[in-house]
């Protein structure tokens, strides 16, 4: 016979939202999964080597790959093993994608007929 | 603001700095920490000095007390920190985001092409002098000028426009332009330049390089926009 499960909700403060929705840092002995996870659920950009990427998936999280869809690299700190590189992968999620970045679809739309 | 490209073609640089203070909106510049602060700050409406880069997400809290948990409070932002950065900002009409330019309409014709005459001050406050003005409508729909001289009713161009310009017509102005030296004015969040204001020329923030200015075909009150390059990055000597 099964155990009941017993459901209680949590009472979330503003504080605890706010608290929740804010990146800690990385954990000494975290793994390079958990950290680029967390960076994930709070939407925010991520650099990765060419080594790592793959085990990332930036559709599901809802991300815009920068390699995938315009085939530029940025060099910087992979952000799941920390080596500095110069194949790495940008991800932008796609809440912030349209203040930040300017795809090169958007560039060759945007207008030619006046440019002073 | 977004990115737009590099100058040079390199590679974009990016990485993550702890932030001095909240950070709600991503697209906006940051300048380096100060002895005052935990980490790097935001521009302000008129100077970028000691530019650091552009953010590509977003840090709504500053925390600074250590934590119960005894995770680190440190709160961090992605930014590309190329100095050659070319960052595309919308013309916005005053300090509020998302508010459309306005149009000033000719209420003089001008056969010759040199006089933009509008009834409304051209020599106001926020300088026109060395702005642009550009058609929505009319028969000078997309033709920009250098604004030459302005005065508290019409704007001058020094090189006509092709066609006559009629009463009912339709232009917009902003205060920059890709040849003449000004510091543009940022709105309040930072996100957009303010097409009817300039920053003086004590404060130091970004170049004009290039500006894609829309007519009516393409809602140009809403979808106009200069290209910036910082002007005093840490990371290096500018254009």
């Amino acid at each position: 016979m099964s155990s009941p499960t017993i459901v209680v909700p949590k009472k979330w403060t503003p504080k605890m939202l706010t608290h929740a929705a804010s990146e800690g840092g990385r954990r000494y002995g975290k793994p390079h999964g958990s950290h680029v996870d967390d960076l994930a659920a709070l939407r925010r950009a991520i650099v990765l080597c060419g080594q790592c990427h793959f085990r990332f998936d930036w559709k599901r999280h809802g991300y815009y790959s920068v390699k995938k869809y315009e085939s530029t690299l940025v060099r910087g700190k992979c952000f799941a093993c920390t080596l500095f590189c110069e194949d790495g992968r940008l991800f932008i999620h796609e809440d912030h994608r349209p203040k930040a970045w300017t795809t090169v679809d958007e560039r060759k739309k945007l207008s030619r007929r006046v440019r002073p | 603001m977004e990115q737009y490209n590099t100058i040079t073609g390199g590679q974009l640089f990016v990485r993550e700095y702890q932030i001095g203070e909240a950070m709600a909106n991503a697209g906006v510049g940051t300048t380096a920490a100060t002895n005052a602060t935990a980490g790097i700050n935001l521009v302000t409406e008129i100077a970028a000095v000691d530019y650091v880069g552009l953010t590509l997400d977003t840090q709504a809290t500053l925390v600074t007390a250590q934590q119960s948990d005894n995770s680190d409070p440190a709160r961090r932002v992605t930014v590309i920190t190329n100095s050659d950065l070319m960052i595309k900002a919308r013309l916005n009409d005053g300090d509020t985001e998302g508010t459309a330019l306005q149009l000033f309409d000719v209420t003089t014709e001008s056969l010759d092409g040199l006089t933009i005459t509008t009834g409304d001050a051209w020599d106001s406050a926020s300088d026109k002098d060395g702005g642009t003005a550009w058609g929505f409508d009319g028969n000078n729909a997309g033709v920009f000028r250098q604004i030459t001289s302005a005065t508290s009713t019409a704007a001058l161009v020094t090189v006509a426009f092709p066609n006559d310009l009629l009463v009912g017509h339709n232009f917009m102005r902003c205060p920059l332009s890709a040849t003449t030296p000004q510091w543009p004015d940022l709105t309040n969040l930072f996100t957009e330049v303010n097409a009817e204001a300039v920053s003086d020329s004590n404060n130091v923030n970004f170049y004009v390089i290039d500006m894609i200015l829309n007519d009516i075909g393409s809602d140009g009150r809403l979808n106009s926009y200069v290209i910036l390059v910082p002007a005093d990055s840490i990371y290096g000597s500018n254009v």
